[in-house]
C-alpha cells in the first residue's frame, strides 16, 4: 500500500515560519482532507508537495523514500489541481491537454484518445477548439481536473477543486474522487467547504498558523471533541473570534453616519 | 532520451508560441497570422529604405559630400535595426524569463528547472533570430548593390555585403543582448517585488528613448559629419555610432575618418562585454528568479506616501468636492500608472512628442563655430511645448479609449446619479492636473534658461491656457469613464482620422507658434489671449451644463455607422 508522508516540513519566509514542522501521512485508497483558514499554510504545504516551492526544512517521503532523491520521478506520479485556475488563455482546451500530455512524455495517440475522452466526459468536447480565455471559471476548472488526471497519477492533490463548478459538475467530482480512492489513489483534498470534506474524506488534517491542530478520522474527532459536526470542530480549533460578534460589528460599521472624511 | 528530447522540443515550441500570445496580436487572428503580419511590418521599412537608396540619383556634385551622405544612410540602417530590436525586447520584457504563469503551471510537471530555463533560452534565441533576420534581410541584399563598385568585382561586392551584414546584425543583436543583460542584472541585484516595480518604468523610458532616437534620425544624420570632423566626445558614448564605425571600417575602400576605427573597436568591446554580462547574469539568475517569483507574491504592497496623501487631501478640498469626481479622478490615476498597455501607449506618445519637440526646436547649422552643428530655432522653440501638450492630450484621449478589465466596469454601470457631469469633469481635471501641469513644471527651467523671465512666464501662461482649451475641444464628445468602454474596431475611420490628425497637427502647431510669439511680445496681447481662452472655456461649460442630463455615459462603442462590411467572406 503506497504511502505519502510528510515529516517536519517547514517553510520560512524572511525567518517567519508559515508552515512549521508539519507531520502527516496519506495512504492509498484514502481521501484526506486538509483544512485551515486563509493564510494557515495549506497552499504552501501543497506547493512544497508539488515542487513549486522548496521546503526550508523537513522531508517528503513516498513509499518511505525521500522524494528529493528523484524529484522528477515523484512529479511524474502527481496530478495537481491548483487553487488558482491559472491556464494559458490563448490555448484551446484540447491544446492545453495536449501540452500537458507531451510535457508528461505520454505517447501522442494516448494523449489524443485520453484528451478526447476526458473532454467528452467533462462536457467540454463541443468547446474543445475554443480558447481557454472564452471558458467560464467552471469550465477552466474542469480542464484543470482533466489535465491532472490525464496521466493516471498515483497521487492526486486537489486545492479547492469545486471552485466555480456548477451543482452537477460538483456532484460528478465527488463521485469521481470516491471512485479514484477506491482504485487505490492517494488523494489530498484541500477545501473550505466543510460539508463536502465531511462527506467524502476518510480523514482530516486541520492546520492553523502553520501548525497541525488535529489529524484523525472525522468520526473519531467528533467523538473526541464531543461535537456534532466538522464545522463545529473546525470552529473550536481555529476560530479565535466569535463570528456572531464580528458580524454585528460589520453591520455597525456600515451603518455609521457619514462624516467629512476624504481618501484616495 | 527520445522522450526527453520530445519534452524539450514541446517546451521550446510552447515558449516560442507564447511570444505571440494575444497581447501581441489582434484577438481574431491565430498566433501565426499575427506573426506574419508583424514580420511584414518590420521587413517593409527596410525594403522601402533600400529601394529608395537604389533609385537615388547617381553621383552627387561632390564626391566627399556623397560619401558622407552614404555614411548617413548607413547610420539609418544601423539605427533602424537597433530601434526595432529595442522595441521588440521592450514589448517582450515580461517574456524574457519564464513568467509566473509558466512556473505555476509547469513546475509541478516532471521537468527540471534547468531544462525549463534552457528551453526558454532556445525559444528566445529563435524569436530574436527571426526578428534580426526580418529587420535586416532586405537591406543586406539590396544596399551593397547600390555602392559604386570601382573594379566591378564580386569580391568587392561580397566585402560590402559583409560590412553591411556585420554592422546591422551586430547592432540588432547588441540591442537584444543589452536588454536581456539589463534584465538579468536587475533580477540578480533586486528583490522580486522591486524588480516588478521597476520593470514598467524601464519599459516606458526605453520606449520613449527608442521612439525619440528614431524620429530624430533625419536631424541627427545631418550632424554626423561636422560632429565627427570636430572629434566630438559625445559621439563616443552612443552605441549607434559604434556600429556605424564598424560599418565604415569593414566597408571596402578608404575609410572616411579615423574616428570610425575607434568606434568600431568600441562596438567590438561593447558587444563582447554585453554578451558576457548577459550569459553570466542569466546563468546566475535563473534559479534565484524562479524561486523568488513563486515565493514573494504577497509582498507587492503599494503604500501611499505622505506627500501623496497631502496632495490628495488638498485636491479633495478644492478641485474634487464631488464624490463621483473623486472616484473617477483616482481611478484614472491608478490605471494609467499601473496598466502595462496604457503605460506603453503613453511612452510611445511621449517618445514621439519629445522627438518632434527636439526636431522643431533645433535646426541644422553646419557653420556653427562651437562645433555643435545645431542651433535653437526661434519659432520652433515656441512651437515645441505647444506640440508636446497637444500630443499628450491626444495620446491620453486615445489611451482612455482602450479598456482595462472591461468586465469590471459594472461598478460604474451600477452606481451614479444619472448625471455624467462629475465623471467627465474629473477626466478633464485629471488630464490638466496630472499631465499638463507636470509637463510645464518640467519645461519651466528650459523656458527660463532660453528666455527672459517675463517672456518665459508669458509663454507658460499662454501654453497652460491653450492646453485647457485643447482639453475641452478634444473631450467635448468623450462620454466615457476612461478605460471602461469597449474598443472601437472600425479601422478605416481611424486611418482617416490619422491623416486628418497629421494635417491638422502641423497646421495647428504652426499657427499656435505664431500666436504665442504675438502674445508674448506684449502683456496686453497676452491678456487679450487669456480673455478669449476664458470665454471659450465658459462657452464649453455652458454647453455641457445644458446637455448634462441628456447624454448618458457610454460603455460600448457603436460601430462606425457610415462604413459597413458585408461579411461576404
Amino acid at each position: 500500500m503506497a504511502l505519502l508522508e510528510v515529516r517536519g516540513l517547514t517553510k520560512r519566509y524572511r525567518g517567519l515560519a508559515v508552515v512549521d514542522r508539519v507531520n502527516f501521512s496519506v495512504r492509498s485508497g484514502e481521501i484526506t482532507g486538509y483544512l485551515g483558514p486563509n493564510g494557515s499554510g495549506k497552499s504552501t504545504t501543497v506547493k512544497m508537495l508539488t515542487g513549486l516551492v522548496e521546503p526550508s526544512d523537513g522531508q517528503i517521503l513516498f513509499d518511505g523514500i525521500n522524494v528529493r532523491r528523484d524529484p522528477i520521478g515523484f512529479k511524474r506520479r502527481i496530478g495537481y489541481v491548483p487553487e488558482e485556475a491559472l491556464v494559458y488563455p490563448s490555448m484551446t482546451g484540447l491544446e492545453y491537454l495536449q501540452l500537458m500530455g507531451r510535457l508528461r512524455e505520454m505517447p501522442e495517440n494516448v494523449i489524443n484518445e485520453k484528451a478526447s475522452d476526458l473532454l467528452k466526459l467533462f462536457d467540454l468536447y463541443p468547446r474543445k477548439h475554443s480558447p481557454l480565455a472564452a471558458y467560464s471559471k467552471g469550465m477552466r476548472q474542469r480542464i484543470l481536473i482533466s489535465a491532472a488526471l490525464l496521466h493516471d497519477p498515483d497521487i492526486l492533490i486537489f486545492d479547492e477543486p469545486l471552485s466555480g463548478l456548477d451543482v452537477s459538475s460538483a456532484l460528478l467530482f465527488k463521485h469521481l474522487i470516491t471512485e479514484l480512492s477506491a482504485r487505490g489513489k492517494i488523494i489530498l483534498y484541500i477545501s473550505h467547504v466543510l460539508e463536502v470534506v465531511e462527506r467524502v474524506c476518510a480523514k482530516v488534517i486541520i492546520i492553523y498558523k502553520g501548525k497541525i491542530m488535529a489529524e484523525d478520522k472525522v468520526g473519531s474527532l467528533r467523538d473526541l471533541m464531543d461535537l456534532p459536526s466538522l464545522e463545529e470542530i473546525f470552529t473550536q480549533l481555529v476560530q479565535q473570534e466569535d463570528m456572531e460578534i464580528v458580524a454585528k460589528d460589520i453591520v455597525q460599521a456600515i451603518q455609521r453616519p457619514a462624516n467629512s472624511g476624504s481618501g484616495t | 532520451m527520445q522522450n526527453m528530447d520530445r519534452q524539450f522540443l514541446t517546451l521550446v515550441k510552447h515558449f516560442f508560441g507564447r511570444f505571440f500570445d494575444k497581447e501581441s496580436r489582434p484577438s481574431d487572428s491565430d498566433s501565426y497570422t499575427g506573426l506574419i503580419q508583424l514580420l511584414t511590418l518590420i521587413v517593409l521599412p527596410g525594403f522601402v529604405m533600400s529601394f529608395f537608396m537604389m533609385t537615388s540619383p547617381g553621383p552627387a556634385s561632390r564626391t566627399l559630400r556623397r560619401l558622407w551622405g552614404q555614411v548617413g544612410d548607413h547610420y539609418s540602417y544601423v539605427c533602424y535595426g537597433m530601434v526595432v530590436m529595442g522595441m521588440v525586447m521592450t514589448f517582450k520584457w515580461d517574456s524574457l524569463f519564464p513568467d509566473r504563469r509558466d512556473y505555476m503551471i509547469l513546475s509541478s510537471l516532471p521537468i527540471t528547472v534547468r531544462r525549463l530555463f534552457a528551453a526558454k533560452v532556445v525559444a528566445l534565441a529563435a524569436f530574436l533570430s527571426l526578428f534580426v533576420i526580418a529587420i535586416n534581410i532586405c537591406s543586406m541584399f539590396i544596399v551593397p548593390i547600390t555602392y559604386p563598385n570601382p573594379q566591378g568585382s564580386l569580391g568587392w561586392l561580397f566585402d560590402a555585403f559583409l560590412a553591411h551584414g556585420i554592422a546591422v546584425i551586430g547592432a540588432s543583436l547588441f540591442t537584444a543582448l543589452f536588454f536581456a543583460a539589463l534584465q538579468g542584472v536587475l533580477i540578480n541585484v533586486m528583490t522580486p517585488a522591486g524588480f516588478r516595480r521597476i520593470s514598467p518604468r524601464i519599459q516606458m523610458v526605453s520606449i520613449s528613448i527608442l521612439v525619440m532616437v528614431f524620429l530624430t534620425l533625419p536631424l541627427f544624420k545631418q550632424g554626423i559629419r561636422p560632429l565627427t570632423e570636430n572629434y566630438s566626445d559625445g559621439l563616443s558614448y552612443m552605441p549607434f555610432i559604434w556600429f556605424l564605425g564598424l560599418y565604415e571600417s569593414f566597408l571596402p575602400g578608404d575609410t572616411r575618418h579615423p574616428m570610425f576605427h575607434v568606434w568600431a573597436f568600441s562596438a567590438i568591446k561593447a558587444f563582447a562585454a554585453i554578451t558576457i554580462i548577459c550569459v553570466a547574469s542569466y546563468a546566475v539568475g535563473y534559479r534565484r528568479y524562479s524561486k523568488k517569483l513563486l515565493e514573494s507574491l504577497d509582498s507587492d504592497a503599494i503604500p501611499t506616501r505622505w506627500w501623496q496623501a497631502v496632495f490628495a487631501n488638498a485636491l479633495n478640498r478644492t478641485l474634487l468636492r464631488d464624490t463621483y469626481q473623486r472616484a473617477t479622478f483616482y481611478f484614472i490615476g491608478k490605471i494609467a500608472n499601473r496598466s502595462n498597455k496604457h503605460r506603453i501607449m503613453t511612452a510611445l506618445y511621449m517618445g514621439a512628442g519629445i522627438a518632434l519637440a527636439i526636431s522643431f526646436a533645433f535646426v541644422f547649422n553646419p557653420r556653427a563655430a562651437s562645433g555643435f552643428p545645431f542651433r535653437l530655432s526661434p519659432l520652433g522653440s515656441l512651437e515645441a511645448p505647444v506640440m508636446l501638450a497637444f500630443l499628450f492630450i491626444t495620446g491620453l484621449r486615445a489611451s482612455f479609449n482602450i479598456p482595462y478589465e472591461l468586465g469590471a466596469n459594472w461598478i460604474f454601470r451600477t452606481t451614479g446619479n444619472g448625471e455624467t457631469g462629475g465623471y467627465l469633469k474629473a477626466v478633464r481635471k485629471w488630464v490638466f492636473v496630472c499631465r499638463i501641469i507636470p509637463l510645464y513644471i518640467i519645461l519651466a527651467p528650459l523656458e527660463f534658461t532660453f528666455f527672459p523671465p517675463d517672456i518665459a512666464i508669458a509663454h507658460i501662461l499662454f501654453d497652460l491656457a491653450l492646453a485647457a482649451v485643447v482639453i475641452e475641444l478634444f473631450f467635448v464628445s468623450f462620454n466615457k469613464v476612461p478605460f471602461t468602454c469597449s474598443y472601437p474596431t472600425d479601422k478605416f475611420r481611424l486611418a482617416g482620422l490619422a491623416v486628418g490628425y497629421l494635417y491638422g497637427f502641423i497646421t495647428y502647431v504652426g499657427i499656435m507658434g505664431l500666436l504665442k510669439r504675438w502674445a508674448a511680445a506684449d502683456p496686453r496681447h497676452l491678456a487679450q489671449f487669456l480673455v478669449v481662452a476664458a470665454a471659450i472655456l465658459a462657452a464649453f461649460a455652458l454647453n455641457r451644463r445644458r446637455k448634462r442630463k441628456r447624454i448618458p455615459l457610454v460603455y460600448q462603442d457603436e460601430p462606425n455607422t457610415f462604413v459597413r462590411t458585408l461579411d461576404l467572406s
